[in-house]
């Protein structure tokens, strides 16, 4: 099967890269905490921002990689998971 | 002749006509990729008022009380996350929808999203202009 045509698949990758900017951006933001433990997710949340900017460029790569989340349920929940665990944790930074 | 297949699709994706297995198919990647790239926007969108909501703590020190700045930084956080939720309702209601060949449903959230966005504009250049 050859790589489809389009830049469907480039613009999708740059959207997860965008994406993982925004992660990262308020992993910063967790970083000005006074709390060592939100300290501590905020680099979490850094480091897992430079996976999904890292693990989307590699997938991209393969022609066969329709998306990362390829109209799979498990994966879209898994994302949705992460957001709002990044949600929780900036509302106990808020509310220290 | 083949049959009309009938495309019942409940707000939230799940089908409400176990016929409806019958006809699902992969659809377009094009069209795959679009709606990852919707959902993505809606986490991005999430993301920025997660992040508006911890600035508006560690930044506008010099604006109102300690707690008016936390309840504001709050209600940003959670409007986040209800906009997060909506981004993946909608991602599964619509990939559910091409699946089977449905119209796609209407949704509401863009409208409420810039209602919200456009009242904390307003209370933000109140309290700016008031300082």
């Amino acid at each position: 099967m050859s790589a489809p045509p389009g830049a469907a698949r480039e613009r999708t990758a740059l959207a997860w890269r965008r994406t993982s900017l925004a992660v990262a951006v308020n992993g910063l933001l967790l970083l000005r905490s006074q709390r060592v433990w939100i300290e501590v997710a905020g680099l979490a949340v850094l480091a897992i921002a430079t996976f999904v900017a890292a693990g989307g460029a590699a997938a991209f790569r393969d022609p066969h990689t329709f998306g990362l989340l390829g109209g799979r349920e498990k994966r879209a929940r898994l994302a949705l998971a992460f957001v709002l665990a990044i949600g929780l944790i900036d509302i106990l930074a808020i509310a220290k | 002749m083949l049959a009309e297949p009938s495309r019942h699709v409940d707000p939230i994706g799940r089908l409400n006509d176990p016929a409806d297995v019958m006809i699902d198919h992969e659809p377009d990647y094009r069209f795959t990729l679009a709606n990852e790239r919707t959902f993505l926007a809606y986490v991005r969108t999430a993301m920025a008022l997660d992040g508006a909501g911890l600035a508006v703590v560690q930044f506008l020190t010099v604006v109102g009380t300690r707690e008016g700045r936390a309840l504001i930084g709050i209600a940003l956080v959670l409007g986040g996350t209800g906009t997060a939720l909506a981004g993946f309702l909608r991602w599964r209601t619509v990939q559910a929808a091409m699946r089977r060949d449905a119209p796609l449903p209407t949704s509401y959230v863009p409208i409420v999203l810039t209602v919200i966005v456009a009242l904390g504009s307003i209370v933000a250049a109140i309290t700016l202009a008031l300082r």
